[in-house]
């Protein structure tokens, strides 16, 4: 299972010019069609989208409305996102990274929630490292290390230059490394 | 353990994470049969909750809320065409610069409160007026360093009044060797920045800069962060520390000084990626418009500058 990959969600820069709905999107005029389209975007890049929004915030749970917010936000920009997917991507590490605000959702939501929330590796050393690490570096290594984004493309959506990416990265991997060793 | 070996258990421990994440039922009907929050409306600013969850964040005061000034009708995602999204597959700041600006409240908003927020993905450079007090530089690049660039942003996903001042010192052409210095100036609208002591990380030493309680992480025995609160901001110092050696960061982080905002050591960095895609968008705005916009311009939407510097991120 390639859990990054498919759909055309996840992938780089120029995956929307290879999903066969750019056509469709870009066909759709009237606010009816316009819908449609949404609605297709949304069950195609939601899962992928969910799936990011876990590794970054550590929380399955969070991510569900992470990810939801996001949709929400795009459906207010109404006609002016000319790249929904990646909008939806910036939009989801964003909202991930603001982790004293998902936080606090998270306990009020643990609060209500009945089913089981299956929670990352916590017997993996790995994961539980990675989920002492600031809320952006974690973001760093998702993009460079789950999506395998360049550094350019990990500046890009997380709205930072290269040479911080760069330092990002390093800083993470050197504490993981101290921790591992 | 080997720089190889890290990445590829970091890639193991996302994939299987990412394997085991359950996806709960789709809520699109909620977002499609929400109330439009826009439409051919007047252009003033809405304050709309993102969502039931976030609106709740909102009342606590903590939730950037979404003030929007959309002319559209319902739910829509209109793409480019295909040769548009490949034109713009450089920059993942999907929104042209004249749709995607705050509502001047939102930008200019006044710090009593009320809807004052910067809405949800937006960066907006920030004005000299927002970064008062805050616009602390070496006295001069450090020798080996210049200075890459120095700018502010106000917070994104953050109350306005919040703001973060950058100043990134590179290492000289032809030195690929060692580490950047980085700071970062921050401050948290309606509270004190923490005080640093009870955050220390464990594996911090405490110190004490120019007075101010704080830590600092070795990070691997080359460089280090040093962080502490003085005046209601919070300092981030990252740089290279010779052989575990907090001194050299300590000087550095002691001989900071408090420069006005026009000050002319104050230089944006070059280019057009402050923040990365987000000044110099749909291809209007040049090098040097950003370079005028990255320090000077008050971000109000009606203003070229603030057009130039202010874009939503997705």
């Amino acid at each position: 299972m390639e859990p990054n990959r498919g759909s055309g969600c996840l992938d780089g820069m120029h995956s929307l010019t290879e999903d066969a709905s750019v056509s469709r999107l870009e066909a759709r005029t009237n606010d009816r069609a316009d819908a449609e389209s949404f609605d297709d975007l949304y069950r195609r890049c939601r899962p992928g989208l969910v799936r990011l929004a876990h590794l970054v915030t550590g929380s399955a749970t969070l991510a569900e409305d992470v990810v939801h917010d996001a949709f929400v936000g795009l459906a207010r920009s109404t006609s002016r996102v000319r790249d929904p997917v990646a909008y939806l991507r910036r939009s989801v590490v964003n909202l991930s990274t603001n982790v004293h605000r998902r936080a606090a959702r998270e306990r009020r939501h643990l609060a209500t929630v009945t089913e089981v929330v299956v929670e990352p590796a916590d017997v993996d050393d790995t994961w539980a490292l990675v989920m002492r690490l600031p809320p952006r570096q974690r973001a760093v290594l998702v993009l460079r290390f789950y999506l395998d984004l360049s550094e350019a493309d990990t500046a890009r959506v997380m709205g930072c230059r290269p040479g911080t990416v760069k330092s990002s990265t390093a800083r993470a991997l050197a504490k993981l490394k101290e921790q591992l060793s | 353990m080997t720089d190889d070996e890290l990445r590829a258990r970091l890639r193991a421990a996302f994939q299987a994470t990412a394997a085991r994440t359950p996806i709960g039922a789709d809520r699109v009907a909620e977002i499609l049969s929400a109330p439009p929050a826009r439409g051919n409306r007047p252009a003033r600013p809405l304050v709309a909750a993102m969502s039931a969850a976030a609106a709740v964040v909102a009342v606590a005061s903590v939730a950037a809320v979404v003030a929007t000034r959309t002319p559209g009708g319902g739910p829509s995602v209109r793409t480019g065409t295909a040769a548009s999204v490949v034109g713009t597959s450089t920059s993942t700041s999907t929104l042209p610069p004249t749709s995607t600006l705050p509502p001047a409240s939102a930008v200019e908003g006044s710090p009593s409160g009320g809807s004052t927020c910067v809405p949800e993905n937006y960066y907006v450079i920030a004005s000299k007026q927002q970064l008062a007090g805050m616009t602390y530089l070496l006295p001069s690049a450090p020798t080996g360093y210049h200075t890459y660039g120095a700018w502010g942003t106000i917070a994104r996903n953050g109350c306005y009044g919040s703001a973060t001042w950058y100043v990134e010192y590179d290492k000289n052409a032809g030195d690929d060797k060692g580490y950047n210095i980085d700071l970062n100036v921050s401050r948290v609208a309606g509270r004190p920045a923490p005080d640093k002591a009870p955050e220390t990380p464990p594996s911090a030493q405490p110190v004490t800069v120019n007075g101010h309680q704080g830590f600092y992480v070795d990070l691997n025995q080359h460089v280090g962060t040093l962080e502490w609160t003085a005046d209601g901001l919070t300092f981030q110092l990252f740089g290279p520390a010779a052989d575990g050696s907090r001194d050299s960061l300590m000087a550095l982080a002691e001989s900071l000084v408090a420069v006005a905002a026009d000050d002319s050591r104050i230089t944006p960095p070059p280019g057009c990626d402050v923040p990365a895609g987000d000044v110099c968008s749909g291809g209007s705005a040049s090098a040097g418009t950003t370079t005028a916009s990255a320090t000077t311009a008050s971000a109000t939407p009606s203003s070229s500058s603030g057009a130039a510097a202010s874009r939503a991120a997705g």
